[in-house]
């Protein structure tokens, strides 16, 4: 009783905002519609504001990066009001979770700073966050060092990933260290914040975020150890904790691998099927998306009045408008129908 | 003594003999009424300057005397022994003695510094073996290079403890924490030195900082922590040598630097006064003031103790020196917290009245009759009393406000907030609010007249007559005020007329004209000033004489807090009721008490001081023999 009245406008949210969702096999339909039928059939989707936009300009591409923030700017503004109705941890939680946008802005920027690209130019590839941003982006962008644009992080709730990843640029003084610091520090803080969850609602949560953790350990450790060549030790430690079949023992087996091959002998047995002799990194990283995306709508319908209804939308939410937009995108490129569902995330 | 102004001064000029000058300014000093501030008249007889290197001398002496001192925590004596001038030898001879004394301080000062630094040092030294205490192993082994081993030791972020030691693990390596804090752990890692680079680089995205084994720490930490106590015991024993020796010093050299500071003193008036002579050939000149009653007192004293002539020459400040002429106001003991709160406004000068009877008369005057209470005004006094041993100088402000109070309790009829104990004089305030604020409208008209007049009085006497005349403080604004009060009385009983019109812009266009011919601004924006000051000038006379309402209000006040406290008081029985009076009437004297004491010393200010009072003067300074203010004399 209990969490009805606690979730209940919660509940509420999420399942008006889940009518906005497409069943999987809708996707199939519209590739074969035309680009205004399509727009007709994305009425309720709640993306109003870009098909307006859209139609105005006479179904011609928009600007780069214009519909990439629009897009964004839908998803940041569902999960503000998620965010509004949580407190305490859970909200700590999930306004955590969101600010991955914001770290992918500040990798940009390291990266942007140390190929010497002008203000100008990594401003272009930033994603406008509108009102949920939270970085001091002008003086970020404006700073002529890396150690200074970590320095400025420390007046920002990205304060601790700051203060080790500066640690760590001393030492090597390379960005890649810095980036790796900060996926490495994030995913460890993102940790802290589930286990500060109830214990209902964390187990709830783990088949999700533990496969979302799942897929991420597993590119990493191929990325790091077969294409950046990393030690053993040096990949198992930068991987991040909380998944759900990739334990610590696992991921310690999985990163003394030297060859692809080796990979599936590896794997426990529920994580085999991702992997095929053959398959790239993004067709693994494809594959165990889809999977992901399976079991985060069985969790969407199955879950009541819980933050996990929450955050399974978001999850959906956020790969549907992807998929929204690369078909909307591809359209108007008059891409091939197999060019769009590659640019979806869809495995050929 | 003059009630109303600074004591008269005189100007006067010493001439003596060029080798009396020491002795006639040591005996100067010891009359305590010569202040030669601002009294140099350049005199082109008198060219040449005397005793630079007198100066020179004292100065350097000083300069050790106050370090030597401070550093043996001496006080000077309060007076000196004996009046006698000191020659420069005598004074070279002090200052090479004291520059000896300075110099064993500063060996002194140098060992016990040393021995500190050691101290701070072992100190530090204990603080970092705290890191280590906790590991079981000769610390000597964490500083050698092992041909297959490597062992590090370092701190960690202590979120990354588990992974590192797992990460490590792989490389076939050992973690071992002995230490965590809230943040960081200290580990100790050990392993085959083959993988050595690899764990490098582990270690580095770990954010692992190596620690650094200070060359002290060569055994096991428990052997360490011995011999830093043994250390530490040494140097406790060293510093009480110190500490024996630096006792030795201070009866050493107590009396003689006693006597330094005798000799400085009464060096000081020389070097004083020296910057200020005149000298030609054998004759010297001085020039300084003195109250106008003391000139034949320092004729005689000076012709007792100096054996050759000082030929002493006096006169009157001259108009032009008016603002120089230092102000010496001598006044009862009594008055003096009033004078300082006068002070903290400024210092009247030589010709301008003197406000401390007006003021200290007023001010107990005005707080009586806004803080009412026998009660009160006697707890006042006692207040006065407690403190008196720490400040003694508060006393009779506390004692003369304290009786105002008391006086005006019986006139009221009020003993702490009690309004029917003891049988009132006149009334209570409460009786009649309507009386009191016209009582106190009357009393700040009166105030504002009176300071009116004491303003044009001060014009008069600096010779500004046109401002007496014509300012707006002046006759002319004397004038708009009364006529703006009859203005106002005739309005109320119906007798208004045109008189009274012309009587109001008549003094206006005086002190408009006379403001217009004071500007030498352009024509239009002139006219907007000179416009806007004239209306400011009616606007002070209306605002000062409304804000005396304030001293009815506040009378009304205290006996409205005292209804205030006896219907909360009604409120409880017993403990309670009597709890509720003592605490209310603590209230009302310290909260009211206090806001009472700023409301007028604000009337004053404002009110008054505004009104006439420039301030500007100069105290009276004269040269003193005092020990305890012997202060640096730099300029040459």
């Amino acid at each position: 009783m209990q969490k009805v009245a606690n979730y209940a406008y919660l509940h509420t949210l999420t399942t008006i905002l889940s009518d906005q969702l497409f069943n999987t096999s809708e996707f199939s339909r519209l590739l074969k519609l035309s680009l205004e039928e399509i727009v007709k059939n994305l009425d309720n989707c709640g993306l109003s504001s870009i098909l307006i936009k859209l139609k105005q300009s006479n179904y011609q591409l928009l600007p780069a990066g214009n519909m990439d923030n629009l897009f964004l700017s839908v998803l940041l503004n569902e999960s503000r009001s998620i965010i509004r109705s949580l407190t305490g941890t859970e909200r700590d939680f999930f306004t955590y979770w969101m600010r991955r946008f914001e770290l992918q802005n500040i990798k940009t920027i390291l990266r942007g700073k140390s190929l010497e690209c002008s203000p100008e130019q990594i401003q272009q590839e930033l994603t406008d966050l509108g009102d949920s941003a939270v970085l001091p982006v002008e003086e970020l962008l404006n700073s002529d060092e890396i150690p200074e644009i970590l320095n400025q992080l420390q007046n920002t709730p990205f304060s601790a990933i700051a203060r080790y990843s500066r640690e760590n640029f001393e030492q090597k003084q390379d960005v890649f260290t810095v980036e790796t610091s900060i996926n490495y520090q994030y995913f460890n803080g993102l940790d802290k914040r589930k286990k500060l969850l109830d214990k209902q609602e964390r187990d709830l949560l783990q088949p999700v975020l533990g496969r979302i953790i799942d897929q991420i350990n597993l590119v990493w450790i191929l990325r790091y150890r077969l294409n950046y060549k990393l030690s053993a030790s040096h990949t198992y430690f930068l991987l991040a904790p909380g998944g759900l079949y990739l334990n610590s023992t696992k991921l310690i087996q999985l990163s003394q691998i030297e060859k692809f091959e080796q990979l599936s002998t590896q794997l426990p047995e529920n994580l085999q099927q991702f992997v095929q002799e053959g398959w790239s990194i993004h067709q693994i990283e494809l594959c165990m998306e889809q999977k992901i995306l399976e079991v985060t709508f069985s969790l969407l319908k199955a879950t009541q009045f819980s933050i996990v209804k929450a955050f399974a939308y978001l999850i959906i939410r956020e790969k549907q408008l992807a998929q929204i937009h690369a078909l909307l995108k591809g359209k108007l490129l008059n891409l091939t129908d197999e060019e769009i569902v590659f640019a979806m995330g869809e495995v050929l | 003594m003059t009630l109303f102004h600074p004591e008269p001064m005189q100007h006067v000029s010493l001439f003596m003999r060029f080798d009396d000058a020491p002795k006639v300014s040591v005996f100067l000093a010891n009359l305590g009424l010569f202040d030669p501030n601002q009294a140099t008249i350049t005199d082109n007889n008198f060219p040449d300057r005397q005793g630079v290197a007198y100066r020179r001398i004292f100065n350097r002496a000083l300069n050790d005397w106050q370090k030597v001192s401070e550093f043996f925590n001496i006080q000077p004596a309060t007076k000196v022994s004996k009046i006698e001038s000191i020659n420069k030898t005598t004074l070279l001879d002090s200052q090479t003695r004291l520059a000896e004394i300075w110099k064993i301080c500063l060996q002194h000062k140098e060992k016990q510094r040393y021995v500190d630094k050691q101290m701070d040092s072992v100190d530090h030294l204990f603080k970092l073996l705290e890191h280590f205490s906790n590991l079981d192993i000769d610390l000597k082994l964490l500083k050698r290079n092992f041909e297959f081993l490597d062992v590090r030791l370092g701190i960690i972020p202590i979120s990354n403890l588990t992974r590192l030691k797992q990460a490590l693990s792989i490389e076939g390596y050992y973690l071992s924490s002995y230490l965590q804090e809230t943040e960081n752990a200290h580990i100790i890692v050990a392993g085959i030195k083959e993988s050595a680079k690899t764990v490098q680089s582990l270690l580095d995205s770990a954010s692992f900082q190596y620690l650094q084994i200070p060359d002290e720490f060569q055994e096991h930490p428990q052997i360490v922590y011995s011999k830093l106590l043994e250390k530490q015991k040494q140097l406790k024993l060293e510093l009480n040598k110190i500490n024996q020796e630096y006792q030795g010093l201070a009866a050493a050299h107590t009396t003689d630097i006693l006597e330094m500071g005798n000799i400085l003193t009464l060096a000081k008036p020389y070097a004083i006064l020296s910057r200020e002579m005149l000298r030609n050939g054998q004759l010297t000149e001085i020039t300084g003031w003195v109250p106008k009653n003391q000139v034949g007192f320092l004729h005689s004293y000076l012709d007792e103790h100096i054996h050759n002539p000082v030929v002493i020459k006096t006169r009157h400040p001259k108009p032009d020196e008016f603002k120089q002429t230092p102000s010496y106001i001598a006044r009862p003991q009594w008055l003096h917290p009033f004078q300082q709160l006068i002070r903290n406004y400024g210092v009247p000068s030589y010709r301008e009245f003197e406000p401390s009877w007006f003021f200290t008369l007023s001010y107990i005057l005005m707080f009586g009759i806004m803080f009412g209470d026998v009660g009160h005004g006697a707890t006042i006094i006692f207040i006065g009393w407690l403190i008196s041993s720490r400040w003694p100088k508060v006393f009779s402000f506390f004692v003369s406000i304290g009786l105002s109070s008391m006086l005006f309790g019986f006139i009221y009829g009020s003993i702490f907030a009690f309004e029917h104990v003891i049988p009132a004089l006149w009334m209570s305030p409460m009786h009649d609010p309507m009386l009191m604020l016209n009582l106190a409208l009357i009393w700040g008209i009166s105030f504002i007249i009176f300071l009116n007049i004491v303003s044009i009085y001060n014009r008069m006497r600096s010779f500004q007559f046109h401002q007496a005349y014509f300012n707006a403080n002046g006759i002319a604004g004397l004038i708009l005020y009364l006529s703006i009060l009859l203005a106002i009385y005739d309005l109320f009983i119906h007798q208004y007329d045109y008189l009274n019109l012309v009587l109001i812009l008549l003094p206006i266009a005086v002190i408009f004209v006379y403001q217009w011919q004071h500007s030498n601004i352009q024509y239009t924006e002139r006219f907007l000033v000179v416009l806007i000051e004239t209306y400011e000038a009616i606007i002070n006379y209306l605002s000062n004489t409304i804000s005396f309402l304030r001293v009815a209000a506040f009378t009304l006040n205290h006996s409205a807090l005292a209804i205030a406290l006896f219907t909360l008081a009604g409120m409880t029985d017993g403990v309670g009721h009597w709890l509720a009076i003592i605490l209310g009437n603590l209230f009302i004297l310290i909260l009211e008490g206090a806001i009472v004491g700023i409301q007028v010393l604000r009337l004053e200010y404002y009110e008054g001081f505004s009104r006439f009072f420039g301030g500007n003067g100069t105290l009276f300074k004269p040269l003193e023999l005092s020990p305890n203010k012997l202060v640096s004399v730099t300029k040459t």
